[in-house]
């Protein structure tokens, strides 16, 4: 199995097992309580964590290949003596780390906001949604798996944390 | 401590020390069953026992165990369990230049060595270190448990990260059953007999016995091709002469590293034997080359590993905390015997831990001697096809975990965990974090719920903040968990000098 594909596969897991692990334990009022589900956030943060550096892993690398891509004809530009630019090294893959890094903050955002107007389950279908729109699409896979699914975490880990923990009432 | 002394001498304390190291030596001897397994799956039928007896079978296990393991590596250039790796690394060139005898001689006397230094400082910082664990409360004890999990997730897997996720794992299995105060069930999903929770011996025989023994189904590439090896008189003498003029300093040497590793929580055997090879390899000036059949090798990494492992037991029985996985096992075993490793055992129980503690010394002897007398024996083992191993352990599973309570749940649970960390391994996480989660979890949900009840009165941050003890264990947690980046960097750095240095010569 892939490096990356693995961390992902950890990364979810440990995300669906913290959060099943606070949705099955009762109240943090009680004492009993309180370790089972301090044990699931750190899980889940672990798992959020995991799925992040995995989705930063795979773009640096997306950026890195597109980069030595994009190099490759500048050669023969400079060859030929014609004033172009020529991009610095790993120029193109900051570019692309940043996209990837702002894909992933909008997509939390997104979550975040859904999550307050329509509700949690509907923030979920929707990801749900996109998730399977990006697979028919037949882009490369695995980052935006990891996007969304760092996502469902990070939503996960909000919810927990005002709905579970706090005790806020949340729509839906 | 002299009734311990007294205890470990009876003859059936003597017996069961026996036992004990001729399932070691057997388990040892074959290659995929590894040390930690062979325990976890011992440790069911030590409950009809005396804790005194019960342990100093353990002891002899453990003991052997860690001897036997270089048998294949000597043999076949396959370790018997992963201690035994730098082992290979000379004692595989000297079988091949047939001197196979020579090497194991050199094995036996290495294990000897290592098993009285480890012993040796068992007896010696286990004092100290009751005394310091006496000062200790509920905020010092969480930090202690966390940064032993930590450790052991930083060192064991690939990742920090993967590390510390097989951690919690474990921490929330051990939640499984009735709560540590006021008996509510949690995660029990309304099953009656869930309530005992899953027994800690249960879990750890599905997390390393299921589990290798489904590592074994999937590896079905088995090396059976012994060297040829030959046994020649007088070989034992002139290799036992030329160790006691020759090693003097590399026993030492070996010694204290394996000591000083095997304190440390999570580090263990493996590394005890790699880094002291490697600085037996820096200090060697002779002939022949460390790699090319060197009998030093042999020795460092044996005398490392053996003493790793007998110290590994010293912050286990001091202060509640395994330093390895094995240690691990050790402390279910305790449990199960109704006792509590810490320092309120030495206070309690003094003649089962000194009884324990003499054992430890006591099977490096027994070893030794077995290995002399079954060398025939163990060569031929080695060669034992993986599907008769795992037929046996998969029984010795089931019998094992159901014995403990006659519970379902406990067989299900071995199960579960069985499969369940064979397929976390998949991704990247080690079975021991898991296994010390499980181990942990009571001690640190116990620590945790005192010294929240202490902090409600005051202070969160003051309780678990500000108290000298804790801050030190929160500094070396912090430092467990950088050091991975911590050392790379160390390493690239020295690397880029190295290059440098060579561009500068050339």
């Amino acid at each position: 199995m892939d490096q990356t594909l693995r961390k992902v596969v950890a990364g979810l897991f440990s995300l669906v097992l913290g959060w099943a692990g606070v949705l099955a334990a009762g109240t943090w009022e009680d004492p009993v309580w309180r370790f089972p589900i301090s044990v699931s956030v750190v899980l889940m943060l672990l798992g959020g964590v995991v799925l992040f550096r995995s989705v930063l892993g795979v773009a640096r690398s997306r950026g890195r290949q597109q980069d030595s891509n994009a190099q490759e004809p500048v050669v023969e530009v400079a060859d030929s003596s014609v004033d172009e630019p020529v991009w610095s090294d790993g120029a193109l893959a900051h570019r692309r780390v940043a996209l990837e890094v702002g894909v992933v903050v909008c997509a939390v955002s997104l979550a975040i906001v859904l999550m307050f107007s329509v509700g949690f389950l509907i923030t979920a279908l929707v990801l749900v949604a996109l998730l399977a729109f990006f697979l028919s699409r037949d882009l490369e896979p695995r980052p935006v798996i990891g996007i969304v699914l760092f996502t469902v975490g990070l939503v996960g880990s909000v919810y927990l944390l005002f709905v579970e923990l706090l005790n806020v009432n949340l729509p839906g | 401590m002299l009734e311990g002394l007294i205890t470990s001498l009876s003859p059936i304390a003597l017996m069961f020390l026996l036992i004990g190291s001729l399932i070691g030596i057997v388990v040892g001897a074959l290659p995929g069953l590894t040390a930690t397994m062979s325990l976890a799956l011992l440790v069911p039928f030590t409950f009809g026992l005396e804790p005194e007896l019960g342990l100093m079978m353990i002891a002899g296990l453990l003991g052997s165990s860690m001897f036997a393991d270089a048998v294949p590596a000597v043999l076949i250039n396959t370790p018997g369990t992963a201690s035994a790796m730098a082992t290979t690394f000379d004692g595989y060139p000297l079988t091949r230049q047939g001197q196979g005898q020579r090497a194991l001689v050199g094995a036996s006397a290495g294990n000897l060595f290592g098993s009285l230094i480890g012993g040796v400082a068992l007896l010696l910082l286990s004092q100290p270190l009751v005394e310091l664990a006496l000062s200790f409360g509920g905020s010092e004890y969480f930090w202690l448990g966390v940064f032993a999990l930590t450790t052991i997730g930083a060192l064991s897997a690939k990742s920090v990260l993967l590390g510390l996720m097989g951690g919690a794992i474990g921490l929330l299995v051990s939640a499984i059953g009735a709560g540590a105060t006021g008996g509510v069930a949690r995660y029990t999903f309304g099953i009656p007999n869930m309530l005992g929770g899953i027994h800690v011996v249960a879990a750890l025989i599905g997390i390393f016995a299921l589990r290798q023994a489904l590592v074994m189904v999937e590896d079905r590439q088995q090396d059976t091709s012994v060297a040829t090896y030959r046994k020649e008189r007088g070989v034992v003498v002139e290799t036992l002469r030329s160790i006691a003029f020759t090693q003097r300093l590399n026993i030492g040497r070996s010694g204290v590293i394996g000591t000083i590793i095997g304190i440390l929580p999570g580090a263990g055997p493996p590394i005890a034997g790699l880094v002291s090879y490697n600085e037996a390899a820096r200090w060697n000036r002779g002939e022949p080359a460390y790699g090319e059949g060197n009998l030093g090798g042999v020795i460092a990494s044996e005398v490392a590993n053996n003493s790793a492992s007998t110290a590994s037991l010293i912050p286990l029985l001091t202060l509640g905390v395994p330093g390895s996985a094995a240690a691990a096992v050790v402390m279910g075993a305790l449990f199960a015997q109704g006792l509590t490793p810490g320092a309120g055992l030495y206070e309690q129980h003094p003649e089962v831990v000194y009884t324990f503690v003499f054992g430890t010394i006591w099977a490096g002897i027994t070893a030794c001697a077995l290995a002399g007398m079954l060398s025939g024996v163990l060569i031929r083992m080695v060669t034992i096809p993986y599907h008769y191993l795992i037929a046996t352990v998969l029984l010795l599973c089931l019998v094992g975990s159901f014995a403990i309570r006659n519970n379902p749940v406990d067989l299900i649970g071995m199960f579960a965990l069985g499969l369940g960390s064979y397929l976390l391994g998949k991704i990247g996480i080690a079975p021991a974090p898991i296994a010390l989660g499980v181990i942990l979890g009571p001690i640190i949900e116990d620590a945790y719920i005192k010294a929240i009840a202490l902090a409600d009165a005051t202070s969160v941050v003051e309780v678990f903040f500000t108290r000298p003890i804790s801050i030190v264990f929160i500094c070396l947690t912090v430092l467990a968990m950088l050091w991975p980046w911590l050392s790379a960097h160390l390493m690239k750095r020295s690397a880029a000098r190295i290059r440098a240095a060579a561009a500068g010569d050339d």
